[in-house]
């Protein structure tokens, strides 16, 4: 058995040493089955997902109704009735008299909106 | 077109054959290179499936005209660096732990193979493992894997003079490790080459 070739240089030795030792402790390595499983479980919810915005992307304004009505009652409580009704608009207090006044009502918008007397100030300190 | 580029064409069509085929191979390579980066059997699994599912999330990016396998090495390569500075401290589930103690176990006898392997090769390997990262990921991407330096600096985004550089002072501090070691001296480091 040669163990030594005359030819061959201490850095291609070196090199060759590294490469076997490597080759040696990982070429035989394998992932276990249950990763290809888990692979396919994880596809499946990515297209499931996918799907689901597809679904969400194509639905039709209209099917979206209750969600745009939702905001508009929502920015028209955050205005409050008082800060545009006809009366705050021409009364002689400034704006940001108006404003301060409407936000100081503002918690209690949805109690006023079933008032009977609607669109009236309600001086209540 | 690449050969991948025909399976990629087909996986963007939704075909799960084509996926399957590519998992068929390049999972083993690709595992291969992320055990010898992390040494951790279930971190390595955990990574391999990470890796191919940004492969199915971005089949429709990749070019048709390139081999896959590098850019599945930079995923995994990338994803194996976020692991061993970040996930590897990170606390785990009791369900974490059950499936690593789980992929151990199944592991055991490779394991015990290792131990009663070489106790050079096993030098080496430990003399590799305490190499930065940088220069750990170069030695595998070459010696083990078999890249050219051109494709390794394509892998890793870096210009080739980076990559050479890098596997020159990788290779010299391998050779400090091992001649301080006294089991690589003279004649013995010249015995691999017969076998």
């Amino acid at each position: 058995m040669n163990r030594c070739r005359p030819e061959s240089t201490f850095r291609d030795s070196f090199d060759q040493w590294i490469a076997w030792s490597l080759r040696s402790a990982f070429t035989h390595a394998e992932p276990s089955p249950e990763v290809w499983d888990k692979l396919q479980q994880r596809v499946q919810t990515l297209e499931r997902t996918a799907c689901e915005r597809r679904s969400k992307r194509t639905k039709p304004l209209l099917s979206r109704a209750p969600s745009i009505g939702h905001w508009l009652k929502f920015v028209w409580q955050m205005v409050d009735e008082h800060t545009v009704s006809s009366e705050a608009i021409w009364s002689p207090i400034s704006p940001n008299a108006r404003l301060a006044h409407a936000l100081c009502y503002r918690n209690a918008s949805l109690w006023l909106a079933s008032w009977p007397v609607l669109n009236k100030w309600m001086p209540i300190y | 077109m690449h050969e991948d580029g025909y399976w990629l064409e087909r996986l963007r069509q939704g075909d799960k054959a084509a996926f399957e085929q590519l998992y068929e191979k390049y999972s083993k390579p690709l595992h291969r290179a992320v055990l010898a980066i992390t040494r951790d059997h279930a971190a390595a699994e955990e990574i391999l499936q990470e890796s191919f599912v940004r492969l199915y999330k971005h089949a429709a990016k990749l070019d048709l005209d390139r081999p896959i396998l590098p850019w599945l090495h930079r995923v995994a390569i990338n994803l194996s660096y976020n692991w061993l500075v970040r996930d590897r401290l990170r606390f785990t589930s009791l369900d974490q732990l059950v499936e690593r103690w789980r992929i151990r176990l199944t592991h055991r006898v490779e394991i015990e193979k290792e131990v009663e392997q070489n106790e050079r090769v096993s030098t080496v390997r430990a003399a590799i493992e305490r190499l930065s990262f940088d220069q750990r990921v170069v030695i595998i991407l070459f010696y083990l894997q078999g890249f050219s330096l051109v494709e390794i600096a394509d892998i890793l985004n870096v210009p080739l003079g980076t990559a050479k550089s890098r596997l020159h002072y990788a290779r010299k501090a391998l050779e400090r490790t091992l001649l301080s070691d006294a089991k690589f001296t003279g004649e013995v480091i010249y015995e691999p080459l017969s076998s």
